[in-house]
């Protein structure tokens, strides 16, 4: 975090911004799916500040505040987040399996987040199907309390096509930046396609 | 109880907890307590108790606090027989965190972790774990670490995770909460006074003493069962020391009278908790670990539905070679059982569908459905189910 937290600092020296806007037209995430946001959104530069490049997250408010994590085509036996060899060493994060139903993606975010925030208190709820960028697909809720003690709201949608998971993840905190964004979120699940898919 | 601390906590504090235990060596030795005792705020002790005050304020507003009344009476009542003259001055607080320990701060705050309650096989082990840190308590072992840290160049790092546990929020975080710990980290001979009090404690209570020496040999047998390498290693490398720590235990423990286990008791008081003490321990992932856990858990043989729908669940979550059958077999013995829980079926369809056997897959999910028809998941289950009728 120290580590994470001087290279932001570096970076913001040398004038290499943490985030790039995203205009309200529609744009394409990691080369494998295309969203039409209909506000502006902040696209924190992962890249620049840890070294992850495999998820991508955007904010409206703050990344502590809410954000929009695209998990665009996770393969077979990979984590939904990359660990470096140390992170891996420490706690391996669950991988994603292509055979996996919606019920055990469930459990792979709920493992992955109570894992990254260290806390007990992660609870998913309402697994229900539902469409996402045109295919079979689902959805969920989940509640979770990080080590900030903030409670925050999450919201899930997704589906596994051709062997690889796509999935948009919203969240914020539940006393007032989850329900802030929320339509404008939703906004983005619902204009999501996958690329090359036809969607 | 530092194993606990170190072996069975993630993250990188327990790399600091390390370095710092290596380098503590004992200085001289406070008396112990008395009964009622105060620091003067203005010495090093009375400094220590009010950085612990300020942590134990927020521990209160933690939303990682167990708040269970029933439960913290419990608990606390069994930390009050161990503690005799001391009961009023120890204060238990029951934290949400699924891994192995307890700690007692030098002001009297001792946390539980649920971890602990899970792994307890009984209120004898419970108390030998509480016990343990009494004699930490006590004996004023944690000053004397902290002289012990100022005389050496230790100091600086003591600081800073001192700082680091005083911090705001602190409680359900597991790295945090081992900077806690670490900040008291104990000589050896520390240990084993701590191990001797809490032995005497829980047989003048009443309490089993040999179930002090289990408490090791089953966290031991847990450690081995890790897949992660750096739980191993570093588990390994005190390993002969951890062995013959639950050693003289077992010896000492001959010398003393038979005591109660108090194990029916125990189950008692839990069973409200035990599935979500099982949930947490099973979003761990941390399959081989979680097996051998479980399977301790039942060595008695006792018919348990809940427990063998969670090693299904580890199972088929590992999904490695083999463990389908495996997790199927679970799942079908606890439906065996009459206490089953609904989600054991749930499990079974999923394996069931996995294997390609959707017939089967179909039955066990309407039959989930049946007994638990407004399951919040209800709605993809039936998604699952391909053949109508």
């Amino acid at each position: 975090m120290r580590f994470a937290a001087i290279i932001a600092l570096v970076l913001l020296v040398a004038g290499c911004a943490p985030y790039v806007l995203v205009q309200p037209q529609r744009v394409t995430v990691k080369n494998a799916l295309s969203v039409e946001p209909d506000i502006a959104w902040n696209k924190i530069n992962q890249q620049d500040i840890s070294g992850r490049s495999d998820a991508e997250i955007w904010t409206a408010d703050g990344p502590l505040l809410n954000s929009l994590t695209f998990f665009a085509g996770v393969e077979d036996g990979k984590p939904l987040y990359v660990q470096t060899a140390e992170q891996e060493k420490r706690d391996k994060l669950p991988a994603f399996r292509s055979s996996m139903t919606p019920t055990e993606v469930m459990e792979l975010v709920e493992s992955t987040y109570a894992k990254i925030s260290q806390s007990a208190l992660t609870r998913t709820r309402g697994l229900r199907p539902a469409k996402f960028a045109g295919k079979d697909g689902f959805r969920f809720d989940m509640t979770y309390v990080g080590k900030d003690e903030v409670d925050r709201e999450v919201t899930a949608a997704g589906t596994v096509h051709e062997g690889r998971l796509y999935m948009i993840i919203y969240q914020g905190t539940r006393l007032y930046h989850h329900g802030l964004r929320q339509a404008q979120a939703e906004r983005v699940i619902q204009s999501a396609r996958l690329l090359g898919a036809g969607g | 109880m530092t194993l606990g601390r170190r072996h069975f906590v993630g993250g990188c504090s327990a790399c600091a907890a390390l370095a710092l235990a290596g380098c503590v060596t004992d200085g001289v030795k406070p008396a112990p307590i008395s009964p009622g005792y105060k620091p003067n705020a203005a010495t090093d002790e009375g400094g220590i108790w009010q950085v612990m005050d300020n942590v134990e304020a927020e521990t209160k507003r933690s939303r990682f606090l167990v708040r269970d009344a029933e439960l913290n009476a419990y608990v606390r009542d069994i930390a009050c027989r161990l503690a005799g003259n001391h009961c009023s001055d120890v204060r238990v607080y029951i934290t949400r965190t699924p891994a192995f320990n307890a700690t007692m701060a030098p002001n009297g705050m001792m946390t539980v972790w649920t971890g602990l309650l899970l792994r307890a096989q009984n209120e004898a082990q419970l108390a030998a774990v509480l016990g343990h840190e009494i004699g930490h308590y006590v004996n004023r072992h944690s000053l004397q670490a902290y002289r012990n840290a100022r005389d050496t160049a230790d100091i600086a790092a003591f600081l800073s995770i001192g700082l680091a546990g005083a911090g705001v929020g602190f409680v359900g975080s597991m790295v945090q909460l081992a900077a806690l710990a670490s900040i008291f980290a104990f000589s050896r001979d520390q240990e084993r006074e701590a191990d001797d009090v809490g032995l005497k404690l829980m047989s003048d209570a009443g309490y089993q003493p040999l179930q002090a020496s289990k408490v090791w040999e089953q966290l031991i047998a847990e450690a081995a069962a890790s897949e992660r390498p750096r739980e191993r290693d570093v588990f390994f490398a005190t390993h002969p020391a951890q062995e013959e720590r639950a050693a003289t235990l077992r010896t000492k423990a001959a010398t003393l009278p038979a005591g109660d286990t108090y194990e029916k008791r125990y189950r008692a008081q839990l069973k409200k908790f035990r599935t979500t003490l099982f949930e947490d321990e099973v979003r761990l992932r941390q399959y081989g670990q979680s097996l051998k856990l479980f399977e301790m858990l039942g060595r008695d043989g006792q018919p348990d539905a809940e427990l063998a729908y969670f090693t299904g669940e580890v199972y088929r979550q590992r999904n490695a070679d083999g463990d389908d059958a495996k997790a199927r077999e679970q799942y079908e013995r606890a439906i065996a059982m009459a206490d089953a829980p609904p989600e054991a079926y749930r499990g079974l369809g999923l394996i069931h569908m996995r294997g390609g056997d959707q017939v089967r897959a179909d039955e066990a999910f309407r039959q989930y459905l049946k007994l638990k028809p407004d399951a919040e998941d209800r709605a993809i289950i039936r998604s699952y189910v391909q053949i109508r009728g």
